[in-house]
């Protein structure tokens, strides 16, 4: 748990002399004062998922092509022939109403 | 630590792809990026395969054997597939196929599902990607990753 205390706490270190201070103005060091507050950043290192709902949302059956920057479709068709070498980049994959369906 | 360095590429991180569902926001897959040749026959753009942890095959959609040049008619259709989802019949395709996996080049096995109604228009299985890369899913973290191995090819 977190404690946030109104003053700042004494800080052991030396804090005159013998110590290379960092500009002309004497300040603490990089790690903040006790008893200040401080911003908590939580690296969880979470990679969003490229979401493909709303541009697949109307292809229900058939073949489609996403544009490589996964924002639009290219080409759609009934069969894969429709689609297969008709645009250069992209990726190709079956449409489906519902793709939670699948158990391997 | 150091063996797996030696034996794999460093890991290409790749993110989850989220898909359409009926009921709810969506549902994030592990689908990588492969590109498809068999003999002068190429398959443009690459297509979408989905990684299957839980298959010991890799799959072709027939209608991708077919316009790669594999008469399916001519193969024996075999009895005894077994899915999550049931029975099926299968074909196994005579030859491999060229596959391209991240500027790398593989041949692999595939067999073609007798179904038209299939999700996926190609899965790789246990007897391709797994046993061409090392893989790690994030499920948690919405990324898995590929770490391609150095000692083939």
């Amino acid at each position: 748990m977190l404690k946030y205390i109104d003053k700042p706490r004494w800080r052991n270190g030396r804090r005159v002399g013998l110590k290379n201070l960092w500009g002309l103005k004497p300040h603490v060091g990089s790690t903040p004062t006790l008893g200040t507050k401080l911003l908590y950043v939580c690296y969880t290192q979470i990679m969003a998922p490229i979401n493909l709902v709303k541009i697949l949302r109307k292809y229900t059956s058939g073949w489609v092509v996403i544009s490589k920057d996964n924002t639009r479709v290219l080409a759609h068709g009934k069969k894969f022939e429709d689609v297969a070498n008709k645009v250069e980049d992209g990726y190709i994959l079956k449409a489906n109403k519902n793709y939670s369906n699948y158990v391997g | 630590m150091s063996a797996d360095k030696q034996l794999y590429e460093s890991p290409i991180k790749i993110p989850y792809r989220k898909l359409p569902q009926l009921l709810g926001k969506g549902i994030d897959w592990p689908l990588i990026d492969i590109g498809l040749k068999y003999k002068t026959k190429t398959i443009a753009p690459k297509m979408l395969a989905l990684v299957d942890s839980g298959a010991s095959d890799s799959i072709l959609d027939p209608q991708i054997a077919k316009y790669l040049g594999f008469d399916l008619d001519k193969l024996p259709k075999i009895p005894g597939g077994t899915s999550a989802s049931g029975k099926y019949f299968y074909r196994i395709l005579p030859e491999p196929v060229e596959m391209e996996i991240y500027g790398r080049k593989f041949t692999g096995s595939f067999i073609v599902i007798d179904s038209p109604d299939q999700m996926w228009s190609c899965i790789l299985g246990h007897n391709s990607i797994f046993r061409l890369s090392k893989i790690t899913f994030n499920t948690h973290k919405k990324y898995f990753e590929v770490g391609l191995r150095c000692d083939i090819n």
